[in-house]
């Protein structure tokens, strides 16, 4: 599922409105190095699933977490990434696609669960949020 | 009438809404279990607490508490290590093919 954590990087990472809260900070959730600046964005996919009609693969159903994290007291900005992974990665029930460049596309995406989070750790505290999207992943279509 | 009888045009018997009524229930009561069982096999194991606090209920619902929302969001310092979300993945269809068969 290369293509698909690719593509969440790049849908992430093209957006001129995320990069002005976060620049380059976004992270794949197991790569994401000690010194890294906050507020950052983690992302990963947290299951998949093939999809089979009786005689072949249909598509396949991935769920990504994808979260904004802050230090401190304020919310600003992670409610302004969470606002903004909503808006990016919310796929339009008008039939819109998001090609993969593998051969695959998602057709559907959307966010089913919430995900925020209070950690305190000594004095400092961390927030985070955002949420997990099933997205439905089909060869791509002619 | 009620609402099956409205969507399926159907003369439902009380018999035989309390057969699908039970179905259900045993469907999602055994798929509860199934995702609890997968929970506790993964879920990260240190003290050993999450594990044990994981719990299956009649009504299909799974309960889960000691650290596991640390464990399945993540952490500054802790990559997440989902459990639960896969489990239910695992089962979603499952259950979906026991309901047809309720």
């Amino acid at each position: 599922m290369k293509a698909i954590d690719d593509k969440v990087y790049e849908i992430l990472s093209d957006d001129n409105d995320l990069a002005a809260i976060v620049g380059t900070e976004i992270y794949r959730e197991r790569s994401v190095p000690q010194e890294a600046a906050f507020p950052r964005v983690h992302y990963g996919q947290v299951a998949g699933t093939p999809q089979y009609t009786l005689k072949e693969r249909n598509h396949t159903r991935v769920v990504y977490q994808v979260k904004g994290v802050d230090s401190g007291f304020s919310s600003e900005a992670v409610n302004s990434i969470n606002d903004r992974i909503d808006a990016l990665l919310t796929l339009a029930p008008d039939g819109s696609v998001i090609q993969l460049g593998d051969g695959t596309e998602v057709f559907y995406s959307r966010r089913r669960v919430d995900v925020e989070e209070l950690e305190m750790d000594g004095d400092q505290r961390y927030q985070h949020l955002g949420g997990q999207y099933e997205m439905l992943i089909r060869p791509s279509q002619p | 009438m009620n609402l099956a009888e409205v969507i399926l045009g159907a003369d439902f018997s009380k018999e035989i809404l309390d057969d699908i009524e039970r179905g259900v229930q045993r469907a999602a009561q055994g798929s509860a279990e199934a995702v609890a069982d997968d929970v506790r096999a993964n879920v990260k194991r240190r003290t050993g607490a999450t594990a044990a606090s994981v719990e299956a209920h009649e009504d299909g619902s799974v309960s889960v508490g000691g650290a596991i929302g640390f464990l399945e969001f993540g952490t500054v310092k802790m990559p997440a290590s989902p459990t639960v979300v896969p489990a239910f993945e695992k089962e979603r269809d499952r259950f979906e093919r026991k309901l047809k068969g309720a």
